[in-house]
């Protein structure tokens, strides 16, 4: 890996996505104002009332029509990037369907945000987890250099696979926070992300028809090659990280580990909140436990391979989850186990749903739910109670 | 290439008036017989050329137009959902600016086009489109009223019939319909000698690999009874099994009509009709030039529906649909007009059926303070046209309201469409109008017919009352009278 080239900024998250959009020179910003993620758009606005990005900036009139103009500028050959969070996300919920169903590589930032009711304007998953099926790609940024890294990347992953991607940051701890960044040369990063071109756009001299209308004798044939297109996009995503980190020196995975090596116990875990994580590790090692820490950084297509290999050692996993699907659990843990499953070596799982509507988690809780769990785990069979529990709540 | 339409008298001098025969809406689609919105959207896009991108809403003209693997468009065309076309339009309009602004992509005038039902424009699709049009993109955006959510097919079989394919119900007694021939194995026309409702019945959906047909389980269906020496028998369906192969129509019948057809047979007396195909046949599932065989792929209850029969001379077979596609039904949405029974507005003792008064479209697209809106009827195609130019020619977003007349929806023969399309406009029911960059204008200002004269020829309107046809009519006059003002008009 090449040493790290750039210069250190001082860039707020959302701001820090506004800068790798204007250096990939985005064509259309099609977006509607929504808490935490209107920053990155107020920014990109300013840029392009200055002259410093060269866009067509559509106000629409909701997150339904963002979404639909940034199909039509796709469609049409342009690159187009719109972001958005919770409500928002879910008003364009139907959109996303046919973005990805139309293989229209359109860019968007989500600043996770809860769901209402009741309202809250604060970060949690509730938002992401209710598109996991959607047939986008969709990551999870850690930090402020993440979420500028991330976003060069979706551009180049969505385009080289005709795929729409989407790239999750956290609300208000990434999206409002200032953090020290790397800001790469902004020519490297135009060669990392060449221009987009559509095979096929709407265009009058070579007319084609998009998004015709499938009876019973052809749907299913069309989705079973959307879901060979979308398995494969898995390869192209890992060369694309690699790729970006022989030229820029940082190096993404699909499943970050830390401190993994001869860890029997290891949290599971996506967003901001994992390098509050990361201290109670350390600090939990230096107790002399041998506990590490995984983040799931891809999280559609799902890394079945990558995530049965990190647990391969372990005799106990606890799956962090930052949203609830009631009567049914954790989301994340739900699909971790499903992924384990066929695997032959299974570590006993503890879930907690924790930091809901913006409620911290702080180092402290983190150690807690590490020793809860491994008590528990002692145990021969868990009782749902045990294995399952929403941390951190006054009854 | 451009043929005379006709000569029309402009400024005391009569010049002649020229139309392009090139179709940009191609022909063989699916839509019903004598469809105001397919006939709308073909002259829209004669009057504008190849250089124009469309944006179609979810809904009828989508459906008859874009069935995989086939297309009708001619021309760059996009859909992708119902409530959306404004806000895609936009994309597209913006996207070619930047990419003609930063030189990726050559200067040329394209006409961006939105299309719409009623519903994807004043129900369901009207933020979007409010929103496009306050944002001023150069855009035209064509509302196609049918004042409902249609049917894309109608409900009943089609019957393959000498003057084209019509609804079981619609065909008379002497028509001639088109048969098997059991000698030569080809297609032949024969006199219809009787049409039998058979009352309400248990139906079956018979399914092959790409088409479906409802019938009752006493129905008969050719089926080919030996593979090597190709003999056909009638089978009733309570006895066709998954694998059998019964005859269909080939592909030649398909393009023509859009279809393609199972042959039928009437209940006369069928038991004695074995038949062994003659030479000649090309293919491996080929009967004649006009017929081959498809394997059924289920057979199951389709609950209970009114069924009908006809009876033909001579061949004692006709052809029916095999391709009945989904219905949406008739039901009502805020441009269906006062007094409409539709299936969500049903007539009944205590409802008139439509209980409100048609949302005012163009008004609010005018609200917008855009350089273009009007209104337009198929029915006046030269006037359509002329609009369609001036709408794609205004700088900035315009707005065309077009009254398409369904026989389906609306329960009149697909024969009258015209006829009722310009009954819509001289009663005033749908005057024809211009709003240029807010100047009014009267297109069409003649004493208006009664109302009656419209509404009568509508099985939708048939139930209506002396009384509320009086208040139609006085509604109707006023808000005419309101629009002669405002184009100042005394």
């Amino acid at each position: 890996m090449p040493a790290v080239k750039g210069r250190v900024v001082g860039l707020e998250g959302s701001h820090a996505v506004s800068e790798a959009v204007r250096m990939v020179d985005v064509d259309v910003i099609a977006a509607y104002p929504i808490t935490p993620q209107t920053h990155i758009v107020e920014r990109l606005a300013e840029m392009v009332a200055n002259g410093e990005l060269d866009a067509e900036f559509i106000c629409v009139e909701s997150e339904h029509s963002a979404m639909s103009a940034c199909i039509g500028a796709s469609a049409a050959g342009a690159r187009a990037f719109t972001c958005t969070a919770a409500q928002g996300l879910e008003l364009m919920h139907e959109v996303l369907y046919v973005a990805s169903g139309m293989r229209f590589p359109v860019v968007m930032v989500v600043a996770n945000r809860a769901l209402s009711a009741p309202l809250s304007i604060w970060c949690d998953h509730s938002d992401a987890m209710a598109v996991r099926d959607v047939s986008w790609i969709q990551m999870f940024a850690e930090n402020n250099q993440e979420a500028f890294d991330l976003t060069v990347c979706a551009f180049r992953i969505a385009e080289s696979v005709f795929f729409p991607a989407m790239l999750h940051m956290d609300g208000f701890y990434l999206s409002h926070v200032i953090e020290d960044l790397i800001l790469p040369d902004e020519e490297e990063v135009r060669n990392f992300v060449p221009d987009y071109e559509h095979p096929l756009p709407l265009d009058p001299e070579k007319p084609v028809s998009m998004g015709c209308f499938a009876p019973p004798y052809i749907y299913p044939e069309i989705k079973k090659a959307q879901e060979v297109a979308f398995e494969a996009a898995k390869a192209k995503i890992k060369d694309v990280w690699k790729e970006f980190a022989e030229i820029f020196g940082r190096q993404y995975n699909a499943v970050e580990t830390y401190r993994m090596e001869d860890a029997s116990v290891a949290m599971l875990i996506m967003g901001s909140v994992s390098e509050t994580a990361m201290l109670a590790v350390d600090e939990l090692r230096s107790e002399g436990k041998d506990v590490g820490l995984l983040r799931l950084r891809l999280w559609r297509p799902f890394p079945f391979e990558e995530l049965r290999d990190a647990v391969r050692n372990l005799d106990l996993l606890i799956v962090i989850d930052r949203s609830i699907s009631h009567g049914m659990g954790g989301p994340v843990c739900a699909e971790v186990k499903s992924a384990l499953y066929e695997a032959r070596h299974r570590p006993k799982i503890v879930s907690f749903i924790a930091g809901l509507g913006g409620r911290d988690i702080t180092v402290k809780d983190f150690k807690d739910m590490f020793n809860a769990a491994i008590e528990r785990s002692t145990k021969e069979e868990m009782r749902r109670t045990e294995a399952f529990e929403m941390w951190g709540i006054r009854e | 290439m451009k043929v005379l339409l006709e000569m029309r008298e402009m400024r005391g001098e009569l010049k002649p008036v020229f139309v392009s025969t090139e179709e940009i809406l191609a022909q063989g689609h699916r839509a019903c017989q004598g469809c105001g919105e397919a006939l709308a959207a073909r002259l829209v896009c004669k009057a504008l050329g190849k250089d124009v991108i469309i944006v179609n809403a979810t809904g009828c003209l989508e459906i008859i137009s874009s069935t995989l693997p086939q297309t009708s468009w001619r021309v760059p065309w996009i859909h992708t959902l119902f409530e959306n076309v404004g806000a895609v339009v936009s994309g597209i309009e913006a996207a070619y600016k930047v990419l003609e602004r930063k030189g990726k992509r050559k200067k040329r005038k394209i006409t961006f086009l939105g299309f719409a039902g009623d519903g994807g424009t004043s129900d369901i699709g009207l933020q979007a489109l409010s929103g496009a049009l306050e944002r001023g993109h150069n855009i035209l955006f064509c509302c196609f009223d049918n004042e409902a959510y249609m049917n894309c097919l109608p409900a009943s079989s089609l019957i393959l019939t000498e003057s084209g394919m019509k609804r079981i119900v619609d065909v008379a007694v002497g028509e001639r319909v088109y048969a098997f021939d059991f000698k030569t194995h080809k297609i032949t026309l024969k006199r219809c000698t009787g049409i039998f409702s058979n009352g309400v019945r248990e139906i079956y959906e018979l399914r092959t690999s790409h088409h479906k047909i409802n019938a009752t389980p006493n129905h008969p269906f050719l089926v080919l009874r030996d593979e090597r020496v190709r003999s056909l028998e009638w089978k009733v369906l309570a006895d066709v099994k998954p694998g059998d192969k019964v005859v269909v129509l080939k592909d030649i019948l398909r393009t023509e009509q859009g279809l393609l057809c199972f042959v039928w047979r009437s209940f006369e007396s069928f038991e004695d009709d074995v038949n062994v195909c003659s030479g000649g046949c090309e293919g491996k599932n080929s009967i004649s030039e006009h017929f081959e065989t498809e394997e059924v792929v289920e057979v199951r209850p389709a609950g209970i529906a009114p069924v009908y029969d006809l009876h033909v001379e001579g061949e004692h077979n006709f052809i029916a649909d095999g391709f009945v596609v989904h219905n949406t039904g008739i039901q009502r949405s805020s441009a269906t007009p006062y007094g409409a029974s539709t299936t969500t507005s049903p007539a009944g003792k205590r409802s008139v059926g439509q209980m409100t008064w048609k949302k005012d479209m163009p008004e609010i697209a005018a609200a917008h303070e855009i350089p273009y809106v009007a209104t337009a009827c198929p029915s006046f195609p030269l006037d359509l046209m002329a609009k369609v130019r001036k709408g794609a020619a205004a700088e900035g977003p315009a707005y065309i309201h077009i009254l398409s007349a369904c026989p389906t929806g609306w329960r009149f023969p697909p024969n009258l469409t015209i006829e009722i399309g310009r009954l819509a406009v001289e009663t005033g029911v749908f005057p024809l109008y211009e709003v240029e960059n807010g100047e009014y204008r009267l297109n069409f200002d003649r004493p208006l017919k009664p109302v009656r004269e419209y509404l009568m020829k509508q099985g939708r309107f048939k139930h209506l009352t002396d009384e509320v046809i009086e208040k139609i009519e006085e509604r109707v006059r006023e808000k005419y009278e309101r629009l002669r003002e405002k184009a100042g008009v005394k």
